[in-house]
């Protein structure tokens, strides 16, 4: 679970890289894009 | 025929009216009924009304629109060339969002581009949740401009079009919903991506409708 903007979301699906800088992170609110502006990227794009 | 009744003879010097109209303004008026002069007064809210194809509403409303280029993609990084806002409670439970846009190859011809639709409760791409289809212009060919149109159907909950990766809708798909909240301020993002990182991509056209 991770949140942006005060948005709770549970991840469901696979994580896709998109760009060097930003990931689709498949999730019980939709595909949400996540980026390096915020703390959950490295996270996220690190397993 | 007496003229002693006719409204432009006893105000022959009223001043100019100032501001928009309003629904409460009264345009005085002359009909000549039987030969007789008769005063009557229009009122603004006729007028609209009228303006309007003499219902209540205008359909559809356009929400926003673009005939120029927006933010240039220089990289391989998803950028918003357009965006526009929908104020909270523009939608309700029962209504159609048209988004229509064209994407542009603005400077080379080797790589892919893509553009896709976001939505966001702010302007920006973080967070925002993608409408999961890709329009793709292939390089190397003629494929410079493709207009893209999704019609969203609205019951007050999800966005419903669906997936396909084909720019109209004259064809068939997998159906795809984005929870879109209606109460809050949203606003749609636009975006191109690059597949090579020395191309430039961008919109160069966007109109959005709603039908309410």
């Amino acid at each position: 679970m991770f949140s942006i903007n005060d948005i709770d979301y549970t991840i469901t699906g696979p994580i896709e890289v998109v760009s060097d800088t930003q990931i689709h992170v498949e999730t019980d609110k939709g595909i949400i894009l996540v980026d390096d502006t915020i703390d959950i990227y490295k996270e996220l794009i690190n397993g | 025929m007496s003229t002693t009744n006719w409204w432009g003879d006893w105000r022959p010097n009223l001043p100019a009216h100032t501001g928009d109209l309003q629904p409460t303004d009264l345009i005085e008026c002359t009909s000549i009924v039987g030969g007789v002069p008769v005063n009557t007064a229009i009122t603004g809210q006729q007028i609209i009304d009228a303006a309007q194809g003499g219902g209540g509403t205008s359909n559809p409303v356009l929400l926003g629109f673009s005939g120029i280029t927006g933010t240039n993609t220089t990289t391989n990084a998803i950028t918003i060339c357009h965006s526009l806002k929908i104020p909270a409670n523009t939608l309700g439970t029962n209504n159609i969002l048209q988004v229509v846009f064209r994407m542009m190859r603005v400077t080379g011809n080797t790589g892919q581009m893509y553009g896709r639709i976001y939505f966001n409760t702010t302007n920006s791409l973080t967070g925002a949740t993608l409408f999961n289809t890709i329009f793709t212009m292939n390089g190397g060919s003629t494929q410079f401009l493709g207009y893209v149109e999704r019609n969203f159907s609205y019951n007050g909950t999800n966005l419903t079009s669906y997936s396909n990766a084909a720019y109209s809708e004259y064809t068939t798909g997998n159906i795809l919903n984005v929870a879109f909240n209606r109460s809050v301020d949203n606003y749609i993002l636009l975006t191109m991506q690059c597949q090579g990182v020395t191309e430039t991509a961008n919109i160069n056209l966007f109109k959005v409708f709603a039908y309410v």
